[in-house]
């Protein structure tokens, strides 16, 4: 059995001979494993739908995954929240709802009919679609300078530095005033407050981060200067903290560049709380951005996918590829692309709307 | 209305260069049809799909029993011979991986189920043939990532990748196996839209939900399954290779990720996941005792809702994988109440069956066999579960052998055996050849007996204390071991055999008739075997229910439905060793 | 019946009395839901920016102008509203399995959480 045969008309007849309604412009042939031309449409619809609910449930363990961390870690969550730009968050909805927009307008044009008002609405989309992943990158690769992005690049006291430059020390909606807050105070051991005398480098050590990797916890528990005196190396906890020492002259870098030279016991001595607080700011951050980004990396591989097959779309049709005389393979590019932006209208209040 | 018996549709093949060497009578299957490579590579007939899948799928089962074979062996003793502790390692993660993801949760849906389903309910083919073949070779594909994974280089995080140890410690090929099962995942749910919307929207006229045969629930059961559990898994595996390769840290506890996050998302899918395995092997088993005890199932309804209770259930009690965990205490009783309900419905199959076998005019053929120690081998699983759902006894049993023992019984001594049963259920079906009978009986109990020495002892030395997953033991445990390797050994040639004269039956095999078994199932009745590349001549049109067999057959009378279907007598032939 | 094979193709069309036959929204429709999510859009950020009931009350609220969009969208634009009783009960059974998930929640809101963050590992641990 070939793999797309046009069967013998073996549909019902028209009835009163008056056209259908205007809704059913366009012919649709007719598959030969389908009875009839309702079936046919409503298997795609439904097996569309049901591809749907797999996505749902796809991008469903992020958002659980997301929502946990939250609640968890909920200060951290608002406090790295900032990093992001409402702006631009805004926008890409906006042009995401229009690009919604314009496809439901092709999938209309090809029910009609109107090859050419398909296409034009379907290459506005793309368009669209691109101008959200220019966004993207735009927010990326910023993210990427400001240090933000999980692994080794990740350095929450620069981004934090970076900030207020930009920033100014003003009011940031939500951001917690005071670094202390309960939650952190649960994760932390419980030292004293005095600076230890085996407390390690000072802020120079950012530099090494790239090499050494511990960046996102290492950098934060050395605080930012004004916590004492640092004796570099001169103690045994002192060499032990501090990132040169070495002790089988090996350079490990582990997988994500995280587990880098071991230099630490597991029993800190560091007990400077300010600089805990801020390490467990900072790991909590990166786990927020881990988090930003599988969720809208994953969607924007989606928005490619469905760019991809806007476009397949449009070149058979240019073409007038057998395949898209029916404007089902329209219609179901149409859900897929509705689910795409259902995703992101809750993706942007949940990651940029913290409050 | 009696049913009428399909008979072929004169339709002759001439004797020329592009035909497969039919005689001149032999009428077009889908087998002769036409054989260039293209026809069988780019086809869209589910039959000719399911029949590449059963050669995929039984040479992965091949390696995976290679796999275990070296586990076995290695287990002889207590230190070991032949294997590191890694090699060792990656030989039980790769058995684990290949049974799992590349055997069962494909294999019966993707060969039994796509063959049968448009049969059964009286269509020309599924509902997306192309969607159909794009499985296919999204299975290849995604097998051919983890074997080239497993078989360069390995993976030793065990089936289930735990983190932190696969994100962030192993070393191995894990992100191409993971990749690999991503891949095989999206075939599987390919394959699951496939059937819901076939079984939705593509019966034939009066074939309503209740008049369908059970294997159909149960598909329908397990495609629900695979739709909501597969995209969990694809996720969470895709996590954690992202985190191997690019760092995103989401399960990582140095940034105060949590790893047993991971397990709630892994096994929020395979808890499913193993249901998806045993379901359809469930529903293969209501059609050999029909057929086999000429008797409608008891409890039709009973039975076909218990495969959607079974479905339900199995999504709300992944937490019994965790209870060692530091999963809470109060949302471990929640698992563990829901899991000892979830048994029920497998129970009421199982009673149902035994109900339906009491006063049937039961037939010992080889389906029948497999059927039978089916029953049995899969209530011993099933209850040897609950020892491990209640909270007390599983602190001491869990990651023991018992679980091993408890696993291989429902997944092998349950799924496996069904799957060979459906095989020569059906073998005369799809290759319209027959199977030497008395070869069937005696790999059906050389299958049995090897399958008990080889799990029963591992009951045994579970209990006693050995735990999975250990490469050197304490020598106490030897003894149960070499058993069991034993066992082993018998259950490999009893797997053997039938490879053997199934391929040979192909070539030399004596001509099936259209219902050797003299079954009631549109399959049986109104397809020929093997059946038209389109199926059925004429769309059929279903007045009876389903497993109509006459008084005559069952000796109980009907409750005022139709007029019974008169039955064409079972065509047995004489058995020829 | 015989089955055509190759040639030219048939035109069919929908039929109204088909149990199966699915409706479709009018342009109208379309722009007028489309001006309702930009609105939508708009209460969503605006919420942000000017009001604060404290982080339960506000996320509650962005949710539900998120939900409220997602299903215009849904009704709308993916036409559950003209579709069939099937494509509506896999738009809702999906939804709900989602939440099924959350079920998640179970375990992590019965046990203290303990925040193993900066965690490092010893020398031996790494090979």
């Amino acid at each position: 059995m070939s793999l797309r045969r046009m069967q013998s008309a073996t549909s019902k007849p028209h009835g009163d001979g008056h056209a259908h309604d205007h809704h059913h412009g366009a012919p649709q042939p007719l598959s030969p494993q389908f009875e009839d031309i309702d079936q046919q449409n409503e298997s795609y619809i439904v097996g569309m739908w049901t591809f749907l609910v797999t996505e749902i449930m796809f991008f469903g363990a992020l958002f659980f995954t997301y929502s946990l961390y939250r609640t968890l870690y909920f200060d951290a969550w608002v406090d790295a929240h900032k990093f992001l730009d409402i702006l631009w968050g805004t926008l890409n909805t906006f042009i995401l709802l229009t690009s919604s927009l314009t496809m439901v307008l092709a999938v209309w044009a090809a029910q009609q009919g109107k090859k050419w008002l398909m296409i034009s609405m379907l290459a506005v989309t793309i368009l669209c679609s691109f101008g959200f992943l220019g966004i993207k990158y735009i927010e990326y690769s910023a993210k990427f300078e400001e240090k933000l992005f999980p692994g080794k690049n990740f350095d929450y006291v620069t981004a934090n530095r970076m900030y207020k430059e930009h920033h100014g020390a003003g009011h940031v909606k939500g951001v917690a005033e005071s670094p202390a807050t309960a939650d952190e105070a649960h994760g932390d051991e419980s030292h004293t407050d005095d600076s230890h005398a085996g407390e390690a480098k000072a802020e120079e050590s950012h530099s090494e981060t790239a090499s050494h990797g511990e960046a996102g916890h290492g950098d934060g528990e050395h605080g930012d200067g004004g916590h004492g005196n640092k004796l570099h190396g001169k103690t045994e906890i002192g060499m032990l903290m501090s990132k040169k020492t070495n002790f089988d002259n090996q350079p490990k870098e582990g997988f994500n560049g995280m587990m880098a030279e071991p230099t630490q016991a597991i029993a800190l001595a560091n007990t400077d709380r300010e600089a805990q607080k801020e390490a467990a700011r900072g790991r909590r951050a990166q786990l927020f951005f881990s988090v930003y980004f599988a969720m809208t990396g994953l969607h924007g591989v989606h928005v490619l996918v469905g760019i991809l097959m806007m476009s397949v779309i449009i070149w058979m049709r240019v073409v007038d590829h057998i395949a898209v005389k029916d404007y089902m393979p329209t219609e179901l590019v149409g859900l897929y692309w509705h689910f795409v932006d259902i995703v992101w209208i809750f993706l942007f209040p949940l990651m940029y709307l913290i409050s | 209305m009696s049913v009428t018996t399909f008979k072929s549709p004169g339709l002759e093949v001439e004797k020329g260069p592009q035909s497969t060497g039919a005689d001149e009578k032999e009428p077009v299957n889908y087998l002769n049809v036409s054989n260039t490579i293209a026809s069988w590579l780019l086809t869209g007939d589910h039959k000719r799909i399911a029949f590449m899948y059963l050669i995929g799928i039984s040479i992965v089962f091949f390696l995976g029993g290679i796999a275990a074979g070296m586990v076995r062996l290695e287990l002889t003793s207590p230190k070991g011979q032949w294997l590191s502790s890694e090699a060792y390692n990656k030989m039980f993660s790769a058995h684990g991986i290949i049974m799992v993801f590349l055997f069962l949760v494909p294999g019966i849906p993707a060969i039994i189920g796509n063959f049968l389903i448009p049969l059964m309910v009286g269509a020309r083919d599924l509902a997306f043939p192309r969607l159909n073949l794009l499985s296919f070779y999204l299975w290849l594909a995604g097998g051919l990532m983890v074997l080239t994974a497993l078989l360069f280089g390995g993976v030793d995080t065990g089936w289930t990748f735990y983190t932190p140890y696969s994100s962030i410690y192993a070393n191995g090929n894990v992100t191409l196996c993971l990749f690999g099962i991503f891949t095989l995942g999206f075939s599987s749910i390919a394959t699951a839209i496939n059937f819901i919307v076939t079984v939705h929207k593509m019966r034939a006229p009066g074939l309503t939900w209740f008049r369908l045969p059970l294997f159909v629930w149960a598909m329908y059961a397990t495609s629900a399954l695979a739709i909501l559990g597969t995209p969990v898994v694809a996720i969470t595996l895709l996590l954690v290779a992202v985190e191997r390769t690019i760092g995103l840290g989401i399960f990582s506890p140095e940034l105060g990720g949590d790893p047993v996050l991971f397990q709630h998302l892994f096994w929020f899918y395979s808890h499913p996941a193993v249901y998806i395995m045993i379901l359809p092997a469930l529903g293969i088993i209501n059609e050999i005792i029909a057929a086999s005890c000429r008797k409608r199932i008891f409890g039709y309804e009973f039975v076909a809702f218990s495969s959607i209770a079974i479905a339900t259930f199995g999504f709300i009690v992944w937490g019994h994988h965790m209870f060692a965990t530091s999963q809470s205490m109060y949302s471990s009783m929640v698992f563990s109440v829901i899991s000892f309900l979830v048994a029920i419905p497998s129970a009421v199959k199982v009673f149902n069956w035994t109900a339906t076998i009491y006063k049937g005019s039961v037939d010992f053929n080889t389906p029948m066999l497999y059927a039978l120690s089916f029953i049995g081998l899969f209530t011993i699983g099933g209850l040897t579960g609950l020892y491990l759902s209640s909270l007390a006894t599983d602190i001491h049993l869990t990651a023991t052998y018992f679980v091993v023992a408890h696993f291989h019984y429902v997944m092998v001594g349950g799924a496996v055996t069904a799957f060979l049963g459906a095989l020569h259920f059906w073998w005369p079906k799809m290759t319209g050849k027959m199977y030497p009978e008395f070869w069937g009986k005696i790999s059906a109990l050389v299958v049995f007996i090897g399958f008990n020495v080889t799990f029963f002892p591992q009951f045994i030395v579970g209990y006693v204390g050995m735990p999975r997953r250990y490469h050197f033991y304490a020598p106490e445990y030897q003894i149960w071991h070499i058993l069991s390797t034993a066992g082993a050994t018998i259950l490999g040639v009893g797997m053997a055999i039938p490879v053997c004269y199934l391929t040979y039956s192909l070539f030399k095999g004596r001509k099936a008739p259209q219902n050797p078994w003299g079954a009631i199932g549109l399959e049986w009745t109104h397809a020929a075997s093997p059946p038209d590349p389109h199926n059925f001549l004429e769309t059929p049109v279903v007045t009876w229910e389903a497993y109509e067999y006459t008084k005559e057959d069952h000796g109980h009378g009907h409750d005022g439905h139709d007029a019974p279907v008169t039955l064409p007598k079972p065509e047995k032939e004489e058995v020829k060793v | 019946m015989a089955h055509g094979h190759g040639g030219f193709e048939f035109i069919h069309h929908s039929d109204p009395n088909s149990p199966s036959h699915i409706k479709h929204p009018t342009l109208k429709e379309y722009w007028v839901t489309y001006f309702a999510l930009l609105a939508l859009l708009v209460v969503t950020v605006a919420l942000y920016l000017y009001t604060n009931f404290g982080p339960a009350i506000n996320i509650v609220m962005a949710m539900a102008v998120a939900i409220l969009k997602a299903f215009l969208v849904v009704r709308n634009f993916m036409n559950v509203k003209g579709g069939t009783k099937l494509i509506f009960l896999w738009a809702v059974l999906g939804f709900i399995w989602f939440i099924l998930m959350f079920g998640i929640f179970m375990d992590y809101l019965t046990r203290q959480w303990v925040d193993q963050s900066g965690w490092q590992p010893l020398p031996y641990m790494l090979r």
